[in-house]
């Protein structure tokens, strides 16, 4: 019962699909027998007849498989390849002669030239160079190139095996035949082309409209844009004397935050780089302990500094410094033992930020930690034969190999800690609405950019201390 | 009595058996390399046990805050574990979040975007690592450029220039910068991928291309399998921090399409209204929402709800991450 139904379905379907084959066929021959045969929609005919005859032959067979019951299972092969048939291939194969004599004319008139500059040249005759010889050789070789593939062509079609291609197909081809080095340029640009375009989009058109709105006071109309005038560093004047954010000046912020980051910078950089020579060793419960040490990657830093900072947090904060009241015992010890009131002060703070510091020194510990595992075994290997101490394999060995990753955790240390900093109140957009920022674009644009000079300025001035130590390999 | 005689001889004889070992020169150096190294994974431990716990303790303050029950908020008694277990905090903070619809549209928006930067940064980290033309390395310099350039510096710009082309509110907005290697610190995920395609040995493409792969075949067949790690390292961090992004999710897909973290911020500015629109105050007695302690309470169990699931990923992916760190070398 089943396979009639499906024998009546496969005959259907082959009634259909010839149907099909037979009008396409009649089209076909209606254009071959034109004065000037539109070549392209007979190749695209052909094309899909190819297409419905593979299709009507594959159904046949499996209509032939279940009439005789024998195992048809498996799936009737289709053919892949469409060939140009005989008829079409005759006019095309006219048509590529008459081009390819044309091309070899002019090839023939190339060489000429060629040869006639060439010899110029070695004669040394005036008002030649060895450009203009060049340039002679190179178009010879492109229409050399032209004539060989429709000779190519020609060829293909008088065995018959003009293969026809859709759109996709020809790219593909083209692609094969293209040289790697040229298909390195060409997909290079492909893959880049998501990125530029957003680059200019969403980069480089709001950097520039930064730029000159610092120089301009906006003013908004009503119905919508903006009313301009030129001001020159009027914001910018007007940023450094009257705006201010909860009492205090932004020069003031600045300073602060500058401070901030110059204080946590070298702990962080420390801090991370023992922690992820600790976590490199093997030890008992390594796995556990690295998972722990990367959840500060994964969790919300606002959140919990939300949470600490509440009412709850302070509750248990003093329970906590009552219990071990750490950083004042400390730095009691440090006055005993006699060391200087500056190291004393940025002792402690480390020691008050240590929150601060782990919570923002996970993606530097994994940095590192990549950085570590990098590094061949056999130098250490040879260093223990030479009987080097450990640590002289740690700076002579560690350190420089580490160094360029040192560079690039500085720069997100940096980058990261501006962005979390004092002085990003004054722009970023609340809940309850917008700060001032937001009513006088050229004042926001202004903090922006000195937000970034600062920030390039320390990035700067951190390359600059750097260069002597970074090493890198292929220098 | 026995058990303690048979302990006594067993350490005379111990002790003895010391004494024999001290006596060799070289046995005495072995000794004390190896109490050396005992004191020294002693403090590594102490070390390790201690930071670990300096960043599991703000999750287990939160934790045992969030279980207790309201009625006993002004306990000052309590202070880690909760005398009496209650769920309520859970119950309302959902309430206040808005949890199941919030979770859906974050984690939606999160996969989406971190399944668009993936195939944008790793494009663009391949075509700059191996795909070089003339003037590549001019755009790769502009794209250090991006990470150093905060994107809030250029947010007023952007936002007015998204808003003229009729995107803003849409989250549509965070896809088109994803999928155009603009999004949430996209800079430094094109540098990660460059770094680490740059490590893969040239001999790898070189067999591909003689086997007769194009360079596209080369990236998707040879290059991208070997770049697994990059890929988790990459993948997990986009997702995250599309997760926490509060600034950007908020500037522009504004109100209609909230996640975890907005409606966080959001609670954490209107608890109180957030309260009375969601009508929780029916729930509770007039003394113990007029509590500030209980606001904060609340606040608190909307951050664990908000971090939850986020914690339950890594938890899961956090094997393979780790390895993934190890084996990518991220180094330039």
């Amino acid at each position: 019962m089943k396979n009639n139904a499906r024998i009546e379905k496969l005959n259907k379907k082959i009634a259909l699909l010839s149907a099909r084959i037979e009008k396409a066929a009649a089209e076909r021959a209606e254009l071959l027998s034109l004065a000037t045969v539109p070549l392209g929609k007979v190749f695209r005919l052909e094309r899909l007849l190819f297409r419905l005859k593979s299709g009507r032959e594959a159904r046949r067979e499996k209509l032939s498989a279940l009439e005789t019951g024998s195992p048809a299972r498996r799936k009737a092969r289709r053919a892949r390849i469409a060939y140009l048939s005989p008829e079409a291939g005759k006019i095309y194969s006219e048509q590529i002669k008459a081009k390819k004599e044309k091309y070899e004319k002019s090839l023939d008139k190339a060489t000429e030239k060629y040869i006639e500059k060439a010899k110029a040249k070695q004669t040394g005759q005036k008002g030649v160079s060895y450009r203009q010889v060049a340039v002679a050789g190179r178009k010879r070789e492109r229409l050399k190139k032209t004539v060989q593939h429709y000779e190519l062509q020609l060829l293909r079609l008088s065995e018959g095996k003009y293969q026809l291609l859709g759109f996709f197909g020809k790219i593909k081809r083209s692609f094969s035949q293209m040289p790697y080095g040229k298909q390195k340029l060409v997909f290079g640009l492909l893959f880049l082309t998501p990125w530029i375009i957003g680059f200019c989009i969403f980069f480089a058109v709001p950097v520039f409209t930064t730029i000159s709105w610092s120089f301009q006071k906006l003013e908004t109309v009503s119905g919508g844009g903006f009313k301009s005038t030129f001001v020159g560093f009027g914001n910018y004047r007007d940023l450094f004397t009257t705006a201010t954010l909860a009492g205090s000046t932004i020069s003031e912020v600045i300073v602060a935050s500058v401070i901030d980051i110059l204080l946590d910078l070298p702990t962080i950089i420390i801090f991370s780089l023992f922690i992820a020579a600790l976590l490199n060793t093997r030890f008992k419960g390594h796995q556990l302990v690295k998972a722990i040490f990367f959840i500060p990657v994964v969790y919300n830093i606002t959140v919990i500094n939300n949470t600490l900072t509440g009412m709850f947090g302070q509750r248990f904060d003093s329970a906590i410094t009552e219990g071990f009241n750490l950083s004042q015992r400390f730095a009691f010890f440090l006055q005993r033992i006699g060391v200087g009131g500056n190291l004393i002060d940025f002792l402690i703070s480390a020691v008050d930020r240590i929150f601060t510091i782990v919570n923002m020194s996970g993606i530097q510990i994994l940095m590192f930690i990549a950085a570590l595992q990098s590094i061949p075994k056999h130098l250490y290997e040879a260093a223990k034969v030479e009987g080097a101490t450990s640590y002289e394999m740690f700076w002579k060995i560690t350190f420089p190999m580490v160094s360029p990753i040192i560079m690039t955790a500085i720069v997100f240390t940096i980058v990261n800690s501006f962005a979390t900093s004092e002085i990003m109140n004054f722009m970023t957009v609340n809940s309850q609405g917008t700060t001032m920022a937001t009513n006088n674009p050229g004042l926001y644009s202004a903090i922006a950019i000195i937000y970034f000079l600062a920030n390039a300025l320390i990035i700067a001035a951190a390359f600059v201390i750097m260069r002597k130590v970074v090493f890198y390999h292929d220098k | 009595m026995t058990s303690k005689q048979s302990f006594k001889t067993k350490a005379a004889s111990r002790l003895a058996s010391l004494r024999e070992r001290l006596a060799s020169p070289r046995e005495r150096m072995l000794l004390r390399r190896r109490a050396l190294n005992a004191i020294a994974n002693i403090f590594k431990y102490a070390l390790l046990i201690g930071l670990c716990f300096i960043i599991l303790y703000p999750i287990i303050l939160q934790l045992a805050l969030a279980f207790r029950a309201p009625e006993d908020v002004n306990n000052p008694a309590i202070l880690w574990i909760p005398e009496r277990f209650s769920l309520k905090n859970f119950e309302v903070a959902m309430i206040a979040l808005r949890y199941w619809e919030a979770l859906r549209y974050t984690l939606i928006l999160s996969t989406i975007v971190t399944v668009l930067q993936l195939a944008s940064t790793s494009l663009a980290g391949y075509a700059f690592a191996r795909l070089r033309f003339r003037g590549s390395s001019i755009l790769f310099g502009l794209a250090l450029f991006t990470i150093i350039v905060p994107q809030t510096v250029i947010s007023l710009p952007l936002l007015r220039a998204v808003t003229k082309m009729g995107l803003v509110d849409k989250p549509i907005t965070l896809f088109l910068m994803s999928g155009l290697g603009m999004g949430i610190r996209s800079g430094i995920f094109i540098y990660l991928f460059r770094q680490f395609y740059r490590g893969l040995p040239v001999e790898l493409e070189e067999a591909a291309v003689v086997d007769g792969a194009n360079a596209f075949q080369v990236f998707y067949r040879v290059m991208l399998p070997n770049a697994k790690p990059a890929i988790i390292t990459v993948g997990l961090l986009s997702f995250v921090w599309q997760w926490n992004d509060f600034y950007f999710t908020k500037l522009f897909s504004g109100g209609q399409y909230f996640t975890l973290t907005t409606q966080q911020v959001a609670v954490l500015y209107g608890l109180q209204q957030a309260l009375a629109d969601a009508g929780v105050w029916s729930l509770l007695g007039q003394d113990i929402t007029n509590n500030p302690y209980f606001s904060s309470m609340i606040l608190n169990t909307c951050g664990i709800l908000v971090m939850l699931p986020l914690l339950v990923i890594y938890f899961f992916v956090q094997k393979l991450f780790v390895e993934g760190i190890e084996r990518s070398g991220i180094v330039g």
